[in-house]
């Protein structure tokens, strides 16, 4: 009994040393990792939208409501509206991709951009390859919306074409009007 | 002790992967590029020197029946820390190996040496065992990518080296290229170091 009441603490006593450290490393590299996330956030929203100076959020039942689209930003040129930017997390092979994508004003799609994602490497990671994503650019935003899969991708590119055609009925649906 | 001896078995005749055939997952899900063998294999290092460092100080005050729950908090920790650390600084590096830095904590490399080195030797020993089992991993892991990434995309360490013609064979950057090329490497491997140690 005493021996199990030892073993207890001193494995109690490992685990909130663990937990201290951890808790130590997690605010030193937080705050990096965040800013790091935001500042690709805005930087994907500028490259989509290159027309745009400004970015509002824009709020609707209907993107709090789904699980699949995250945030939309709405771009404007001098008070006039270019397009929209909208964030999207489609259930990849390896969870969920975070992904942006741009739409117009006329209903082009000016681009896609993998925000983050844990795919096979070499394998579903070449969803964030230049010559993949840009078989998106100019297409129009209708729920149709696919490009041909990677070979040894499937998963990662159909959730990629999902992601791309959920973008594309928000904008069909709310946004255009 | 010998330490000399120590760091080089590591590398030669304890080899990790060709030789102990331990921490298989990473080495054949990661290795489809040379920068992700790198990649991971100093990941795995930094977590195999603080897991030994540490169980090493440790080891006598653990209880010998709970000696693996307190090993797997130490390496999880250390794997976190890591994680972490890596997602601040290196994001590419972190993008491109994804899940399999979590993953880190059930290689059985580290807990093998916690097991078998660390918890029965001091810690400057288990330091330099620490260095050479992760040198040796990380060595084979780069020879591994090296040679996949060659193969599978014309490839080394990003840089197109193969001629126009070369078709790349995709199958190097699935899973059977890795089981191809590991079973291959590892015969050259065992050749090479059994013909030199009979001499």
């Amino acid at each position: 009994m005493r021996d199990m009441i030892k073993m207890g603490l001193i494995l109690l006593l490992i685990t909130s040393i663990a937990g201290l450290v951890l808790g130590i490393t997690n605010s030193m590299t937080e705050g990096i990792i965040l800013e790091r996330a935001m500042a690709g956030d805005i930087a994907s929203m500028q490259v989509l939208l290159s027309e745009a100076d400004s970015f509002e959020p824009v709020d609707h039942e209907e993107i709090s409501a789904s699980s699949m689209i995250k945030e939309v930003y709405a771009g404007y040129k001098g008070g006039d509206l270019v397009g929209f930017t909208i964030k999207v997390a489609p259930g990849g092979y390896g969870g969920p991709i975070e992904m942006m994508v741009g739409i117009d004003a006329t209903a082009e799609i000016t681009g896609i951009e993998i925000l983050e994602q844990t795919e096979t490497p070499g394998l579903g990671t070449k969803i964030t390859e230049e010559s993949y994503k840009t078989q998106f650019t100019g297409l129009t935003a209708d729920s149709s919306i696919a490009v041909d899969t990677i070979a040894g991708a499937t998963v990662s590119s159909e959730a990629v074409n999902n992601g791309v055609r959920a973008a594309a009925a928000l904008y069909e649906d709310i946004l255009n009007n | 002790m010998n330490m000399g001896k120590v760091f080089g078995r590591g590398i030669v005749l304890d080899n990790p992967i060709f030789v102990q055939a331990l921490g298989m997952c990473p080495t054949l899900a990661v290795t489809n590029t040379a920068i992700n063998g790198l990649g991971m294999g100093v990941a795995t290092t930094a977590v195999l020197l603080g897991s030994n460092l540490v169980i090493s100080l440790i080891r006598n005050v653990i209880p010998p029946k709970i000696r693996i729950p307190s090993f797997i908090v130490v390496i999880a920790t250390f794997v976190t820390m890591v994680g972490m650390l890596m997602k601040a600084y290196t994001p590419e590096l972190d993008q491109a190996l994804g899940i399999f830095i979590p993953l880190i904590v059930v290689n059985c490399l580290i807990l093998g040496r916690a097991e078998s080195f660390a918890s029965k030797n001091g810690a400057g020993a288990s330091i330099v065992d620490g260095l050479g089992m992760g040198v040796g991993f990380t060595l084979a892991l780069v020879v591994l990518g090296v040679v996949r990434e060659l193969i599978g995309f014309g490839s080394v360490f990003g840089m197109a080296v193969m001629p126009e013609a070369f078709e790349p064979m995709s199958i190097m950057t699935m899973a059977p290229g890795a089981f191809l090329a590991l079973g291959i490497l590892m015969a050259i491997f065992n050749k090479m170091v059994y013909s030199k140690s009979k001499s």
